[in-house]
């Protein structure tokens, strides 16, 4: 049978896509390459989770058979330079901590706002907040925001669906050492029901949130929402563990469906009138690629954020235990931060659980083991916060994807293979933030600070971006302002591909955003 | 199935005990890191690495077995091996996967009763 469209990805923006396009009446594939999965096969195991991968993650791409190289090295998916997100239906979605950001409206015009740095591939987007802004509306209220007003820096907003967690024992402090400071803050956006909401639970304020699933399914992905709905609709088949290898073209070069292998390893195709990918920005490059389609930027300008976090301890315990656990930011330093290209917004953390903060924050002066290290660990975990956030990446060219020549995955696909380093703006802003951030909790309270250094390094990961950037010209983008793909007519990106800046937000509800304008308009032009 | 000899195993369990040594809360082998380091080195291929770095460990003892040294004794062969390049790398392992197995849930079978959780304070609510 002939599909009217068919979407490849069930993540942020592939959920969206084909929810709308279900219930617009048109007849939709969504194939997935991860499997369908709730609580009960994504196990709080903290060595084999999202936020600490040493030995697995609890979710897709399976550990073998998926290889990436990353800088010439191979590697598996829980491993480090993979870049990972979830494969699932869902996508990153299921797992994620759902602050739910909509970008600054400067985070749309950088160059116009900043000049372009030497060697970067800093650009407007060709389309401004203005354009997104009742996209991001639906976003919150059709997918399910919880937060309050909107930070002074953003223009104003209809309030969300469901009010703002509470505050809790270290935003308390945080919120002091705002005041003193003189710095605006907020309760961060979340995804999350902060009360019963469109039939299902409130969270219960556990303390496995980001990286895990929610026991409540108080956590608002596309598997519990838009991907329901598409399929109440009628019109919508859901295939998961179906994996697209490539795309079909005609003859005379035009999209006609898409090559898979399916759940029981068959190789099959469909066809449809119109193709939606939205695999991420490094798999939706891959599949480009893959399939010869796109022009000489797809896969290039991969970015995602740095992050300026700086580890904090109180000379009081402030472990309460409440999840998610992250709950108050500040905007203060999105823009205008003198000498400093953009900035990006800072919070709290959502729970560091202790196998994380054994690893991961011990200060120098603390031996790596024995009882020095125990004692650290008992006197500190209680009184330890970190603050921080993403830093508004400046882009370079020449950090990206390209399809590797010897390694393939178990399908025989060419493996996605990374590799660049950031432009070294971004670590000078990093610093900046690093800086502020250091502030931030020495104004709270805070008897002791501390932090790594940034480096030059790729940086993709869970918030990977930009590989087939929006644009005007086709000689340097690779979608329009419809995000249609130049040169095809049918062929859309509805995933963060097509970020030209990934803003100093966490990126997830403009991919949401920017996946109901383009399947809106799509359908609007159909 | 064991996949270090008895005496391998012996050897670690007593530089696992330095690692995390027993005061008020267990230590690293009462809270089970022995068994959690043998199933996890043959998952994750590392059966070998260990081998040789828990020979490198009773090779330095002078003569004594390590697990008969004195506490502080142990402590000193830990650290200049962690000093030296050819085993440097082996106790830096030893170390950080016998901190995870301590420190992570007690479902991957090193933090008994949640011991762990309760000395630092970390709760599970819901
Ligand atoms: C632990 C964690 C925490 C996060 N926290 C936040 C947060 O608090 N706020 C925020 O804004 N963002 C957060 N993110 C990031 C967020 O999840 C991503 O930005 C978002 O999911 C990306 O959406 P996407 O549609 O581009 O791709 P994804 O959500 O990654 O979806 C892509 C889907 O496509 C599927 N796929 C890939 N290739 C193929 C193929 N060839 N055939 C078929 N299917 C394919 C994949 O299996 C996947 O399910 C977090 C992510 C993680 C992992």
């Amino acid at each position: 049978m002939k599909y009217d469209a068919i979407v490849v990805g069930s993540g942020a923006g592939g959920g969206i896509a084909a929810c709308l396009l279900a219930e617009a009446g048109k007849k939709v594939l969504v194939l997935e390459k991860g499997r369908e999965l709730g609580f009960a096969d994504v196990p709080r195991d903290h060595l084999r989770n999202h936020r600490f991968a040493k030995y697995g993650h609890g979710t897709g791409p399976e550990i073998d058979g998926n290889p990436r190289l990353f800088n010439g090295r191979q590697v598996r998916p829980h491993e480090g330079g993979y870049q990972n997100n979830a494969s699932c239906v869902g996508g990153g979605t299921l797992v994620y901590g759902a602050q739910a950001w909509r970008f600054h409206p400067l985070d749309f015009r950088m160059a116009t706002t900043y000049g372009v740095p030497d060697g970067s591939s800093l650009a407007d987007w060709p389309i401004q907040y203005e354009d997104l802004e009742r996209y991001y509306e639906r976003a919150e209220w059709e997918i399910g925001v919880a937060g309050g007003e909107p930070a002074p820096q953003m223009p104003p907003r209809r309030p969300y669906p469901m009010p703002a967690f509470p505050h809790t024992t270290k935003a308390k402090k945080l919120k002091a050492g705002c005041d003193k400071l003189g710095w605006t803050y907020q309760t961060p956006p979340l995804l999350i029901n902060s009360v019963d909401h469109a039939g299902r639970k409130a969270c219960t304020h556990c303390q496995h949130c980001v990286g895990f699933a929610c026991p409540v399914d108080a956590k608002n992905g596309t598997q519990n929402t838009v991907i329901p709905r598409a399929l109440v609709s009628g019109n919508c088949v859901l295939e998961s563990k179906a994996y697209v290898t490539r795309l079909l073209k005609s003859r005379g070069g035009k999209v006609t469906g898409v090559s898979y292998v399916n759940e029981r390893g068959e190789r099959c195709s469909a066809s449809s009138e119109v193709v939606v990918l939205a695999c991420g920005a490094i798999e939706t490059a891959r599949l480009m690629l893959n399939s010869r389609l796109g022009g000489p930027m797809v896969g290039t300008s991969l970015q995602g954020h740095y992050y300026a976090i700086v580890a904090g301890i109180m000379r009081d315990p402030i472990w309460d235990g409440d999840g998610p656990g992250v709950s108050i930011s500040t905007l203060e330093f999105n823009h205008g931060n003198p000498g400093i290209i953009g900035g990006g917004m800072m919070a709290d953390d959502f729970i560091t659980l202790p196998v994380g903060y054994a690893m991961n924050f011990r200060p120098s002066g603390v031996p790596s083991w024995g009882q020095a290290h125990k004692d650290w660990m008992r006197e500190t975990y209680r009184r330890f916060m970190q603050v921080g956030g993403p830093i508004h990446e400046i882009p370079k060219v020449d950090c990206r994807v390209n399809v590797s020549t010897s390694v393939r995955d178990r399908w025989g696909v060419p493996a996605a293979s990374l590799s660049g380093t950031t432009h070294p703006e971004t670590v000078r802003t990093t610093k900046f933030m690093l800086e502020r951030a250091t502030e931030w909790l020495k104004a709270s309270g805070a008897e002791r600070t501390y932090h790594g250094e940034p480096g030059l390094h790729l940086s993709a990961g869970q918030h990977q971006a930009g590989t087939c950037r929006m644009g005007t010209d086709p000689a340097a983008s690779v979608v329009d302002v419809d995000c249609r793909v130049h040169g095809h007519d049918n062929l859309f990106i509805a995933d963060s591909s097509v970020h030209v800046t990934n803003g100093g937000f966490n990126p997830v509800l403009t991919i949401m955003a920017l996946s109901f304008r383009t399947t809106d308009r799509l359908i609007k032009s159909w | 199935m064991q996949s270090l000899s008895e005496s391998q195993v012996h050897t670690l369990r007593a530089v696992v005990d330095r690692i995390i040594p027993k005061d008020d809360y267990p230590s690293a082998s009462e809270a089970g890191c022995v068994e959690f380091l043998l199933h996890l080195i043959e998952q994750e291929s590392l059966v070998d690495s260990y081998r040789i770095g828990l020979d490198g460990v009773e090779a330095y003892s002078h003569g004594t077995a390590f697990a008969d040294l004195s506490a502080h004794q142990q402590d000193e062969v830990l650290e200049s091996l962690a000093k030296k390049p050819r085993s440097r790398k082996f106790i830096t392992l030893v170390a950080r996967q016998t901190m995870e197995g301590y420190y992570s849930d007690p479902g991957n079978g090193a933090n008994r009763g949640g011991r762990a959780w309760e000395m630092i304070g970390f709760k599970v609510t819901a």
